[in-house]
């Protein structure tokens, strides 16, 4: 009896190939490239908006946390990669594999937690701690990823949940040690981009 | 694949960086006076370097293969959002040298960019140093 993990991956991914806008879509939603640099151009920008200084620093506190929470998160999905090793849902499930080669290429790297899902979740998470609407936008744009990715069959929904939590764990708990604990030191860094007019 | 991925940002951020510059009003990063020039061209240059990455060649390749991973992928956006920064101020700055800065005061910080270019901020602070 397939796991409800399964089941639910062969009713999304089923959705392939019945309509062709939808599998244009995602094939560039799913994209190594897209998304992330689309999230990374939006929270860059910012680091400059905010009608008065308190706001704009507001902000700016908010991408050092995706930053530093999307670092430690990759870097934590890395090391769990190394040591466990998930084999992708069209290993499993050949029937996925030529959508799979249609919308994507076939990877090679382990399946669980999701690289993509723990760096993107991280970064909207750091955002939305400082700010929600800016934060909201990028948590859709992550999850839209991720659902791309599950809809193709290169991950498992349980990879894209587990990569999301770790993501946002992680944030969440860089984002508390910079603010209780590092704050001097973020200061001295916002100190030395206001020496050059960029804070 | 890499050097194309840092121009995607590069280029992306310098329409990013006119969006944002009108919005909150920062001369120092206008090229265009109107706030809706801003936007619009801002809107423009983006989505360009979008559509010019993703028809200029296959994009759908494995990291390891491309060269472009997490890690790698992190520092190339950097590095292009920093790049931008410096022809976005640059060039603003150069578009206005001949053009008097409303009055500021010696300082640093974001603020003073919001009536004074980069380099007329500079030299702010340089002639009370004087």
């Amino acid at each position: 009896m397939l796991s409800l993990d399964h089941k639910l991956l062969l009713w999304i991914a089923g959705l392939a190939g019945r309509f062709a806008t939808l599998d244009w879509l995602v094939k560039y939603l799913a994209n190594d490239f897209l998304v992330p640099a689309a999230m990374a151009l939006i929270g860059a920008g910012l680091w400059f908006t905010g009608k008065t200084k308190d706001e704009r620093r507001q902000n700016q506190w908010g991408f050092i946390y995706a930053i530093v929470g999307l670092g430690f998160s990759a870097l934590l999905v890395q090391i769990i990669n190394d040591h466990y090793f998930r084999a992708r849902p069209y290993v499993n499930f050949p029937q996925l594999l030529p959508q799979v080669q249609r919308l994507f290429y076939e990877p090679t790297v382990s399946s669980f937690p999701s690289f993509p899902a723990a760096v993107t979740f991280a970064f909207a998470f750091g955002i939305w701690l400082e700010n929600k609407r800016i934060g909201g936008l990028l948590f859709c744009m992550a999850a839209l990823m991720s659902l791309a990715r599950v809809y193709i069959g290169i991950h498992y929904p349980s990879d894209i949940l587990v990569g999301a939590a770790i993501g946002v764990a992680v944030a969440f708990i860089f984002s508390w040690i910079l603010r209780l604990i590092l704050k001097p030191v973020v200061n001295l860094v916002l100190l030395i981009f206001e020496r050059f007019f960029l804070a | 694949m890499a050097f194309d991925y840092f121009l995607l940002i590069m280029w992306g951020f310098c329409g990013v960086l006119q969006v944002t510059a009108a919005y909150n009003e920062l001369y120092g990063l206008r090229i265009f006076a109107k706030r809706w020039k801003g936007y619009f061209a801002g809107t423009v240059i983006t989505v360009s370097a979008f559509i010019w990455f993703f028809t200029s060649g296959n994009r759908t390749i494995e990291g390891h293969i491309t060269g472009v991973q997490g890690a790698e992928q992190v520092g190339l956006i950097l590095a292009g959002v920093v790049v931008s920064i410096v022809i976005t101020a640059l060039s603003v700055s150069i578009l206005h040298l001949r053009s008097k800065p409303k009055l500021i005061k010696p300082g640093y910080g974001l603020e003073q960019i919001r009536n004074a270019t980069f380099l007329q901020a500079l030299f702010c602070i340089i002639k009370r140093k004087d």
